[in-house]
């Protein structure tokens, strides 16, 4: 090798290692800006649990689309969460959104999990024309006439709806016959409305509620008394919505101490939270509702990445409950918005996701009916409306219903 | 009747857990005139620690940790009451600055367990947990049963203290006359310090068994607070054994109302009774015109 041959080589490789750093560079200065997204959750106070759970569901969906080669439409632009912490309150909720979203890059916005949180977040981006996205289910929240809210989630009457027969469907498949049940939970807004549909929907077909006890959320300091009537009462099913894990854990150690066989039938997927890993044996045969919750389809890598995220950031999550893949029902499907629309503009964004019809494609894998549109009032298409049913088999939840979804088969009250 | 019988059982059970962390309470404030709004908040970090990260750890029995959370809190109380509290007790608004100061407690304790332990909810999963004893159709709890005796043990040890020792003496007697033992040569910031000591010691070892046999997390101490100031008050403000029998007063009647009214009007139905108590007697059950302990 010469001399002029070395000299050759290496002014070669100076040339072609400047023109390779100055594209990336070029790359990196003309990269399209982040898209930001006004994401509020309640991170601290009596819900930081469920809100801390739903942003790092949020967190890893961002980082699915982002690692996925952003949105393409917008030059691979990356998706990046600009969160804010509600407090568990509802005027916190509505200041924090408030806050955030003064900054006018925000171009969507995302949360607040409880209906009652969203209900005072989408005030304000109404007010502010930006489209924001909710797992939220009230039906309360469609019914105020809003343009620029929308909701991946069933209402609670269509969710109950088909939560119910199927429940009894289970039962008569079990050779069992339901005729009397009773309520015990919570007395929330979301439950009381549960409460109401089971109420109506029983009395068509001839159940008869034969007792009720419900209590103010986070007042319950012991269950003896009301698992006792449970007891005496012996209803055939009841029906049960708690939302604070310990007063649930609470009704389900009592269930087990005082040996009550009853099914209980739950009206939130809550119940497959792996908080409750610590005695999850007490829970088995219990049967929950839930709009979101890992199933047959939804993706591996959308599970392994909620939890290596909610690991990192938060808690060492046992598996993936409902609050932690809640958002895997939205961000894939803001992601399609965006890429559609090729636009950061807030109206156009409206108009795109209004026209939306999205069915078995990748962003749809998590949502039940495997499909996304939106109707007038911004929730989820009739079409599309399905829930899941989750049921506690030797100590963990799985989901039982719809059958192509389901990954265990169906028991009827305790062993 | 076996429904009665069972909730008057279950009543006695969970009062009994009441008296202890109301005991604690009750010295505290009979001594030094401090509403500790901490209070509860001291137990639920028991249950925390050591109580759960022990048994997760070491598997070590929550009735051991409780008697480890003994001499740990001890320690912690002493520190507290002579590094924080005492600055602000003697000065002229010293009952108002101690009650916030203990608020901002409440709020700090809450908030660390929130952020180095989440906020989800954890369970005791032990052999007794949920186990039962059956005489005819009432059932006994395990870890009630084992909780009732441990807690009669600390509230009879801590009787005993305050009774046959000469610190237990000298704590009376500060609660009793402070300017008096002043005047005796008692030294009052060693003395308070002792009795805040107590007070937390025994209210965390309250809160390590009572977490045997309830699920709890960093807010479980707000939901019982105005319970175990409600048993203090019913027991006559002052009285370690007016607390435990204010205490017994309160789960009895948070237990038996629900043969009347739902379950969410359970506390009113107990501050019905305690109201119509105070009523007929407003010293409480064991008070007296003057101090007791």
């Amino acid at each position: 090798m010469t001399k002029r041959f070395v000299i050759i080589l290496a002014v070669s490789g100076i040339v072609l290692g400047g023109f390779i750093f100055g594209y990336k560079n070029k790359l990196a200065l003309t990269a399209a800006p982040d898209i930001k997204i006004a994401t509020v959750f309640p991170l601290s106070g009596a819900f930081s649990r469920n809100g801390n759970l739903s942003l790092q569901g949020a967190k890893a969906a961002m980082r699915w689309v982002n690692d996925n080669g952003g949105i393409k439409s917008l030059g691979g632009a990356k998706l990046v969460p600009v969160v804010a912490d509600c407090g568990s309150s509802v005027e916190g909720t509505a200041s924090a959104m408030e806050r955030i979203c003064r900054d006018p890059s925000i171009v969507m916005a995302l949360g607040a999990w409880a209906s009652s949180f969203t209900m005072s977040s989408t005030e304000v981006t109404e007010r502010l024309g930006i489209p924001q996205f909710s797992i939220s289910f009230a039906d309360a929240l469609t019914a105020r006439g809003f343009k620029w809210g929308y909701y991946t989630c069933p209402p609670y009457t269509t969710l109950s709806g088909i939560f119910l027969p199927k429940v009894l469907e289970l039962a008569k498949n079990a050779g069992k016959e339901v005729k009397t049940a009773m309520i015990v939970g919570n007395n929330q807004a979301a439950s009381v409305s549960f409460y109401k549909t089971c109420k109506d929907y029983f009395a068509k077909v001839g159940i008869k509620f034969i007792g009720e006890e419900t209590w103010a959320i986070g007042t319950l300091t012991d269950a003896t008394p009301i698992m006792q009537k449970v007891k005496t009462l012996n209803p055939d099913l009841v029906i049960y919505m708690g939302d604070a894990l310990t007063e649930i854990q609470m009704v389900m150690m009592k269930k087990k101490e005082l040996d009550i066989k009853i099914p209980f039938v739950c009206g939130g997927g809550w119940l497959g939270d792996p908080s409750l890993k610590f005695g999850g044996e007490y829970l088995d045969s219990w049967i929950a509702l839930s709009p979101s919750f890992p199933h047959k389809l939804t993706p591996q890598d959308w599970i392994k990445r909620s939890l290596d995220q909610c690991r990192k950031e938060y808690s060492d999550e046992a598996w993936v409950g409902q609050e932690l893949s809640f958002e895997w029902s939205t961000v894939p499907i803001m992601a399609e918005i965006l890429e559609r629309a090729g636009s950061r503009d807030r109206k156009v964004l409206r108009e795109t996701a209004s026209k939306l019809e999205l069915h078995n494609v990748m962003a749809t894998r998590h949502i039940p009916g495997q499909g996304m549109a939106f109707d007038e009032t911004g929730r989820i298409a009739m079409k599309y409306r399905d829930c899941l049913i989750v049921q506690w088999q030797k100590g963990r939840p799985y989901p039982v219903y719809p059958p192509n979804l389901a990954l265990a088969k169906p028991i009827w009250g305790a062993k | 009747m076996e429904n009665a019988l069972q909730l008057i059982v279950s009543g006695i059970l969970v009062g009994v857990s009441y008296g202890v962390l109301a005991s604690g309470l009750a010295l505290i404030f009979g001594v030094m005139k401090i509403i500790n709004f901490a209070h509860a908040d001291f137990a639920v970090l028991a249950m925390y620690f050591p109580t759960f990260w022990f048994l997760q750890w070491w598997n070590i029995d929550p009735f051991i940790s409780a008697a480890i959370a003994l001499p740990l809190f001890f320690v912690v109380g002493y520190v507290t009451q002579r590094l924080l509290l005492e600055r602000v007790i003697g000065s002229s608004e010293s009952e108002t600055s101690t009650l916030i100061m203990t608020m901002g407690f409440s709020l700090l304790i809450c908030n660390l367990i929130l952020i180095e332990w989440s906020g989800a909810p954890r369970i005791i999963n032990r052999p007794y947990t949920l186990e039962t004893w059956r005489l005819g159709k009432v059932l006994f709890n395990h870890a009630q049963v084992y909780s009732l005796f441990i807690s009669l043990v600390l509230i009879g040890g801590l009787f005993l203290f305050l009774n046959k020792t000469m610190i237990g003496k000298a704590i009376k007697a500060a609660g009793d006359d402070p300017e008096g033992c002043a005047y005796m040569g008692i030294n009052l910031h060693f003395i308070y310090g002792v009795a805040f000591a107590l007070g937390i010691a025994i209210t965390a070892a309250g809160g390590c068994i009572m977490a045997t046999y309830r699920p709890f997390n960093p807010f479980f101490g707000e939901s019982i607070v105005v319970i175990l100031f409600a048993s203090v008050v019913l027991g006559g403000m002052t009285s370690i054994t007016g607390a435990l029998v204010g205490g017994l007063i309160i789960g009895i009647i948070q237990q038996l109302s629900s043969f009347f009214v739902t379950v969410s009007l359970q506390n009113v139905a107990v501050f019905l009774v305690f109201v119509l108590f105070l009523y007929l007697r407003p010293q409480g059950l064991l008070g007296k015109k003057e101090r007791v302990i």
